[in-house]
């Protein structure tokens, strides 16, 4: 009886591949955790549970800060209880969940409700935005500073890039009160027009419209300048060009509060997968072309 | 009399999607079966019984009057059972999807399925689904076979053969299904191409399809063999692709005085329907060098050489007779 208590507490974790980013190990070794804390041996007589890991990653949890959880409203998609499972299984203990749902999360109660649902069904830690905008419309600025009490740890309007440059700057200059970051899906919707494709050679054998990379290019680049205007921290979402990254690197280099993220199917597919038309790969923003 | 080549060489695919993918003896083979074809368009019985008690279905979702009619009297002239729908007529009108009718369709036995559709990749997405053969009839602004096969065909009728001609396609290439087809059918027969049209609508893009592209059509004109007009199309065109139809026509419209450019023997080509006074002048359109028409009576033959071809009919050099089976 005495010795089951105690496996639940202490774990010996066999052969894992260990990394910690923080102190930069890398390597395969045995880890100890005794009473909720990594530990260098176990007191004597205790008899720890007992996992081999050969094979296995070990490492701190995962984050995701670009998720979609579906819920509310679009429960046919996604769940919070599926996507967290889904996360748990790729080794993400903290997600970031984007508030383009039915209602969109630009209001209190919304946030209140996903706050309550993720306690009740959520497998992993969530944490919600909330939107730039009222309805998500580009019109109005949401009432950020009481998402941000109601727990939002950013802002954005994913999916719906805010197309005025105005409402961006005014969102950045009173998002940079509550020091939060603004997440933005950056597209021009006029240079995307209807493109379904990235525009390039294959868009062109395909008589299929382009989406252009300078569409959020243009965007990546706005956001540069209006975050160096305003000192507020703006973080561009799936960027998918070169061209991206050199403004996002250009920028960082002077010192510029902006940051990128990337998915894996931009570096690791191209347009060229969509020559026998499977939308499969039929994405936004689109799969871009090989690099050199 | 069989010329051995056509032994060797027989139609195994199925659909026609598009040219890209075909072989160039796979052109040839399609162009010199409606060679034979042509022969029987001028005798007094214009019919073969090649497709008797064979069902075509022209599923026609965007308008067309040519391509439908054509296809229409090709399957026709074939003794097949011919049946059209369009979009109106049809439950796709309803919300039906475009494979669920396609579907009801190969339920009742359809042979073969002509599609036109607003969609790019809609004729593929069938052929994939689908055991009735499909023939693209147009789709989107990815391809369009058949009027490249007429294209073609009429340019080897008037000009020996394909391969060395200098082919100059003219105007709305970005949207135009028509262009795409007939730059991979001239550059697999070895013609050279160019392009000519404003850098809006001729993105350099093009050149990497082998073909040369240039907006100077006076400096291009005298050394054309063929000169393609195509439609400026206004249902597919964004306000912003050139400044006015005006500074079209000034820039690359075929007008009677640049027509003096172009080489005695030039051969103007217009897959229809024609803008007059836009991309083409009526003198040039009904002038000697024109072939507009001729371009549509070949349609026909291609049409039914197409159909024939994919009910896998065999290769000839002879026209089937009106007895033959």
């Amino acid at each position: 009886m005495m010795s089951s208590e105690t496996s639940t507490k202490s774990l010996l974790i066999k052969n894992a591949r260990v990394i910690d980013p923080a102190s930069s190990y890398d390597a395969v070794a045995d880890l100890r955790v005794h009473g909720g804390r990594v530990v260098e041996s176990f007191p004597s007589g205790v008899q720890p549970k007992e996992i081999e890991a050969s094979g296995l990653v070990l490492a701190p949890g995962l984050i995701d800060i670009h998720v979609h959880l579906r819920e509310p409203g679009q429960s046919a998609k996604e769940t919070i209880r599926t996507g967290t499972a889904a996360a748990a299984a790729g080794g993400f203990t903290t997600v970031v969940a984007m508030p383009n749902t039915s209602p969109v999360a630009d209001s209190v109660d919304v946030i209140a409700w996903l706050k309550q649902r993720s306690l009740e069904t959520a497998v992993v830690h969530v944490l919600p935005t909330g939107c730039i905008s009222k309805g998500m419309s580009g019109e109005l600025l949401a009432p950020i500073g009481s998402l941000v009490r109601a727990g939002v740890v950013a802002i954005t309007d994913d999916g719906q890039c805010i197309q005025s440059n105005e409402l961006m700057r005014r969102a950045l200059e009173y998002a940079k009160m509550f020091d939060i970051p603004v997440f933005d899906h950056c597209q021009d919707f006029l240079l995307s027009g209807g493109g379904v494709m990235n525009e390039g050679y294959w868009s062109h054998v395909l008589g299929l419209k382009g989406w252009p990379a300078i569409a959020e290019e243009v965007v990546i680049a706005r956001n540069a300048l209006l975050a160096e205007l305003t000192g507020a921290h703006v973080h561009c979402q799936h960027v998918t060009s070169a061209g991206g990254v050199r403004i996002l690197r250009e920028a960082k280099e002077r010192g510029v509060p902006i940051s990128g993220e990337v998915c894996p199917h931009h570096i690791c597919l191209t347009d060229e997968m969509l020559q026998g038309y499977d939308t499969n790969y039929k994405m936004n923003p689109p799969l871009r072309t090989r690099g050199m | 009399m069989r010329c051995s080549f056509f032994d060797i060489m027989n139609w195994t695919r199925k659909d026609l999607v598009g040219i890209r993918g075909l072989s160039a003896e796979e052109i040839q083979l399609l162009l010199d079966t409606a060679a034979s074809f042509k022969s029987i368009l001028g005798r007094s019985i214009k019919k073969v019984p090649s497709l008797r008690g064979r069902t075509v279905v022209n599923l026609f979702i965007e308008p067309s009057t040519r391509t439908r009619i054509s296809f229409e009297l090709a399957a026709q002239r074939l003794s097949a059972d011919v049946i059209s729908i369009s979009k109106e007529s049809s439950s796709i009108q309803k919300g039906e999807t475009l494979k669920d009718t396609a579907l009801n369709l190969q339920a009742l036995n359809a042979d073969f399925i002509i599609l036109r559709h607003t969609a790019a990749g809609s004729a593929q997405f069938l052929a994939e689904r689908l055991q009735s053969s499909i023939i693209n009839a147009g789709d989107g602004s990815h391809e369009h076979p058949t009027q490249a096969l007429l294209d073609t065909f009429t340019l080897r009728e008037n000009l020996g053969s394909v391969e060395g001609k200098h082919v100059v396609i003219v105007g709305d290439i970005l949207y135009s299904r028509v262009a795409r087809s007939n730059i991979w059918a001239l550059t697999k027969l070895g013609a050279r191409v160019t392009l000519v049209g404003p850098s809006t609508l001729v993105p350099d893009m093009f050149k990497q399809m082998g073909v040369e592209v240039r907006r100077d059509l006076d400096a291009v004109l005298p050394d054309a063999d063929v000169v393609n007009l195509l439609r400026i199309q206004h249902e597919r065109q964004q306000k912003t692709m050139f400044p006015s139809l005006g500074e079209y026509i000034a820039l690359f419209g075929l007008t009677a005085s640049r027509f003096k450019k172009c080489k005695e023997n030039v051969l103007i080509m217009h897959p229809g329907p024609m803008n007059r006074g836009v991309e083409i002048a009526s003198e040039v359109a009904d002038g000697k060098n024109s072939v507009v028409l001729e371009q549509v009576t070949n349609g026909l033959a291609v049409r039914m050489a197409v159909l024939y071809l994919l009910s896998g009919g065999t290769a000839m050099t002879d026209a089937p007779s009106p007895g033959d089976s």
